[in-house]
């Protein structure tokens, strides 16, 4: 017989209220913790959307705007730029590669991006990952057409699939390029970038199909015969993204840029960028770890009011144990035990539903977010929360027991009705 | 002399005057004694202070020899959990253990009086066993939660507690009380016999004079507490 077994006894007594106790704690630490982990999952997968690309170049506008739109595919450009002004750049001596980015059409939801195979070559994710292909080859025809993995993943799409695209963003479009379908001759490896929701075409297609389109909606009538004679060069493009021989000389070209006399033009960091667009977030991901450190004391509040209302059912239990010579203070370890106990039990049950909860929300957040959750595991901050909670519940529950401490003292052997 | 009181005064820390002034009074081994005072008398603020779960402010208690005024707080409950059975009047038990668990919770706390129950027995649990035989509550029972029980069985249960291990003293706090008469008669023989075999002397506060005579003394709390005597 041991204070272990008659602090399970006690708490089995009253399991009905232990049981919820230990429900809530065990909710609102998966939510604190899964808050947390996925902010850190998030940052992760931000981070890596880009990498080794040293500047991105467009029509002038806010540098978040700009990266928003570029590389994540979020928002609508507010003005395109010459394509004279883009080969004139990429002209330049310090300039190794760049990626031109023409946007505008998508393909039921998904983005397509007019672009030219050196996207394939140079466009670079996670730690200078470059991208690979599942099967097939980049573009070659005017009419060919590179899937992201999850656009074919989610619409069936197999190597020689016949792609219509649609004229704007929308998911849902009436005005579609139905005249000149395109066949998929590449499906890319998953990334967790933007890039697994993209369809990629060559800027020439880009123009091809627009043909006729000048006002906004389609009225030519153009024959994929008639194109071959055309001269398919753009006109504009909606931006790029370069990289340099040497990368000192970043910061002398994109002040070049952002003084370009042609036609106004900026040029962002990519990484500078995306740490501030992360602040922007931040904000955000603060305020939720805060309402969820909220939801953790509510959760605990509830311990301390279930301990609470115990103690007049236990005063007797009490009185009993000091009548038979337990010391004061082994009345305050064993609701401390208590607490301890019920703590550590929600907590191991939180955890056990959060990562249940990971494994089947995974495959949902991956696709309809962009979130990869292949490496979520407890961080060493996920672990401190854990330690401050239940440092926190032994604080809230050193009170009741501290209460029950000084009956014990005071009306030991007063055991009425 | 098992237990002896000089010159005890205690007051509750808010209080003006004392509760108790006890000029003398004492226990021989064995000896059973019938301690009778109205309610609000000081009784259990001086059962309290036998079993030493209160501090006087002034004189000395000895039991056993050991000055329990001169002792820290966690020594004194050592020193109860060794030498005192304690029997209240209701809730003696913890009502999600069953009859042996409850009994065997004295040798938990006293390591003296589960040796001395093993002694005598062969094991703890053996003593406890033939204990609850001898109150009456058959090996049957002994595996049912005490909530099942009556409110007699209870206080037989709390006696046979109490008296594991045979501790030198055993306090009962109005412990029939709640028992019917029928009941009580037969209640107080098997605690006399009981405590007889263990040796125990017996301190039984009590409001019914009819149970009195039984015992080889009867103190009124009023007679030897002066401090009463003021109030009145």
């Amino acid at each position: 017989m041991n204070l272990l077994r008659l602090a399970w006894a006690s708490v089995w007594n009253r399991r009905v209220m232990a049981l919820l106790v230990v429900l809530t704690i065990a909710l609102s630490s998966a939510l604190l913790i899964g808050v947390d982990i996925l902010r850190l999952e998030a940052k992760r997968s931000f981070e890596r959307t880009v990498s080794g690309t040293d500047l991105i170049v467009g029509a002038r506008t806010g540098a978040v705007p700009l990266l928003l739109y570029t590389v994540f595919h979020i928002g609508e450009p507010s003005n395109n730029m010459s394509y004279a002004s883009y080969t004139e750049i990429a002209a330049k001596k310090n300039v190794a590669w760049t990626i031109p980015i023409s946007l505008g059409d998508s393909h039921r939801g998904y983005r397509v991006i007019g672009t030219r195979s050196a996207f394939f070559e140079h466009y670079k994710f996670g730690s200078k990952r470059p991208l690979t292909f599942n099967s097939g080859a980049p573009f070659a025809g005017l009419f060919d057409v590179v899937l992201g993995a999850e656009v074919a993943a989610n619409l069936g799409y197999q190597i020689g699939s016949d792609v219509v695209l649609a004229h704007g963003t929308g998911k849902v479009s009436f005005a579609k390029h139905d005249k000149l379908p395109f066949k998929v001759v590449g499906i890319l490896k998953r990334t967790g970038t933007p890039v697994d929701r993209t369809l990629m075409v060559s800027l020439e297609a880009i123009t091809a199909i627009h043909i006729g389109w000048e006002t906004g909606i389609g009225i030519g009538h153009v024959k994929p015969e008639s194109l071959a004679q055309r001269d398919l060069t753009p006109t504009s493009i909606t931006a790029f993204m370069l990289g340099l021989n040497n990368r000192i000389a970043t910061f002398a070209l994109q002040r070049e840029i952002n003084q370009f006399k042609a036609e106004p033009l900026m040029a962002v960091l990519p990484t500078a960028t995306l740490q501030q667009l992360w602040q922007l977030v931040g904000v955000a991901e603060n305020a939720l770890l805060i309402v969820s450190a909220a939801v953790v004391l509510a959760g605990l509040l509830a311990m301390l009011i279930a301990l609470w209302s115990s103690l007049e059912q236990r005063r007797r239990e009490m009185a009993i144990l000091r009548a038979l010579g337990a010391p004061a203070h082994t009345v305050f370890g064993l609701l401390m035990l208590e607490s301890a106990v019920m703590t550590l039990i929600g907590l191991a049950l939180g955890l056990a539903l959060l990562f249940a909860a990971l494994a089947l929300a995974g495959p949902t957040l991956a696709s309809s977010y962009g979130l990869y959750l292949e490496e979520a595991r407890l961080s060493v901050r996920s672990l401190q929360l854990l330690g401050g909670i239940f440092l926190v519940s032994l604080m809230i529950s050193a009170l009741p027991a501290f209460v029950a401490y000084r009956k014990a003292l005071s009306d030991a052997l007063a055991i009425r009705l | 002399m098992l237990l002896s009181l000089k010159n005890l005064q205690f007051r509750y820390p808010k209080a003006e005057r004392p509760v108790l002034d006890i000029p003398e009074f004492s226990v021989r081994a064995g000896e059973k004694v019938f301690l009778q005072g109205a309610s609000g008398s000081g009784k259990s603020t001086l059962l309290g202070l036998i079993a030493g779960v209160l501090a006087p402010q002034a004189g000395e208690i000895a039991l056993l020899g050991q000055r329990l005024d001169r002792l820290s707080a966690g020594r004194r409950d050592q020193f109860r959990a060794e030498h005192i059975g304690l029997v209240f009047q209701l809730f003696n038990l913890l009502p999600y253990f069953n009859l042996m668990d409850n009994v065997l919770l004295s040798a938990r706390f006293s390591k003296r009086r589960a040796d001395k129950a093993a002694a005598e027995f062969g094991s703890v649990e053996k003593a406890a066993s033939a204990l609850l035989q001898e109150l009456g509550l058959g090996d049957a029972m002994h595996r049912t939660r005490v909530d099942q029980l009556s409110v007699g069985q209870q206080q037989r249960v709390a006696v046979a507690r109490a008296l594991l291990g045979s501790p030198e003293l055993l306090i009962c706090d109005e412990p029939t009380s709640a028992i019917d008469a029928n009941a009580r008669e037969n209640f107080m023989k098997l605690v006399f016999e009981q405590a007889e075999r263990a040796g125990s002397a017996i301190l039984f506060v009590s409001h019914d004079a009819a149970l009195a005579p039984r015992f080889d003394r009867q103190v009124d709390l009023a007679h030897i507490n002066l401090a009463a005597a003021v109030q009145s």
